[in-house]
């Protein structure tokens, strides 16, 4: 686990823009701040996955489905989370069927927005 | 792997021509079709998240109990990440305003880590 520590972060300047947009305009983020609240993000993409995993176990399943991910919010008393995820999901599954002829294409530029993200990441790192 | 690699490179290519039938036929239709070409691909890649979602599958299969993760999963867990930053964010952000100062700091973050009950996941996870 110790190897793979910056395989544990998610890119900083997404996590900078997303705590700008939720706080109001005049306030500042400490550096330690926004480095825990980074790191917060991952332990919970992390702990809601181990819970999800569980739950597909239980089922005697392999694979990891929408539906663990709601049970496991649901146990981990994050039920507020589950409505505006229901609604988003509905939208991404639509956006996905509609762009079927074109998912080649739609691939090819999910990745490279990642790269971009991730050179961006590297950047910030060096200064 | 190798072949997901020549997938990309035709899949590249096969935008670029695209692109370039679009280019001589806006050139040619002038206005009419100009708009609605452009605009629907660039808000779908857009709108949806705005963590890489190779990122937060990677970190997903860092669970040893996680083998395989269905797309849907992958897009919940990224969506809610989202959203788990914005309220963590959000309650930080009240925190140090509430404390009468301008700056986010550390403390503002532990303290909403103990304030909620379905936050105690974080305590000493952010050291």
């Amino acid at each position: 686990m110790a190897e793979k520590l910056e395989d544990f972060n998610l890119p900083m300047s997404v996590v900078q823009r997303i705590i700008k947009e939720a706080i109001t305009e005049n306030l500042n983020i400490a550096k330690e701040a926004r480095i825990a609240l980074a790191r917060a993000a991952a332990v919970f993409v992390l702990y809601i996955t181990s819970q999800s995993s569980l739950i597909a176990q239980k089922a005697n399943r392999k694979t990891l489905t929408g539906d663990d991910v709601f049970e496991a919010l649901r146990n981990l008393e994050f039920d507020d989370l589950i409505e505006p995820l229901q609604k988003s999901l509905q939208e991404y599954k639509e956006s996905y069927k509609k762009k079927d002829k074109n998912v080649s294409t739609s691939k090819a530029a999910e990745e490279d927005q990642g790269e971009e993200i991730e050179e961006i990441e590297d950047d910030n790192e060096d200064e | 792997m190798d072949c997901s690699g020549s997938t990309e490179t035709l899949n590249i290519t096969h935008e670029e021509s695209k692109e370039n039938i679009d280019d001589e036929s806006l050139s040619t239709n002038v206005k009419s079709s100009e708009t609605p070409v452009e605009k629907k691909p660039k808000t779908q890649q857009k709108k949806f998240v705005r963590f890489p979602l190779s990122r937060v599958k990677h970190i997903m299969t860092l669970d040893p109990d996680c083998n395989n993760v269905s797309k849907d999963s992958v897009y919940l867990i990224t969506k809610a990440t989202e959203l788990f930053l914005e309220f963590l964010g959000r309650e930080s952000g009240k925190h140090s305003q509430q404390g009468k100062r301008k700056t986010v700091q550390r403390r503002d973050v532990d303290a909403v880590i103990s304030e909620f009950p379905q936050l105690c996941f974080l305590e000493g996870a952010l050291e």
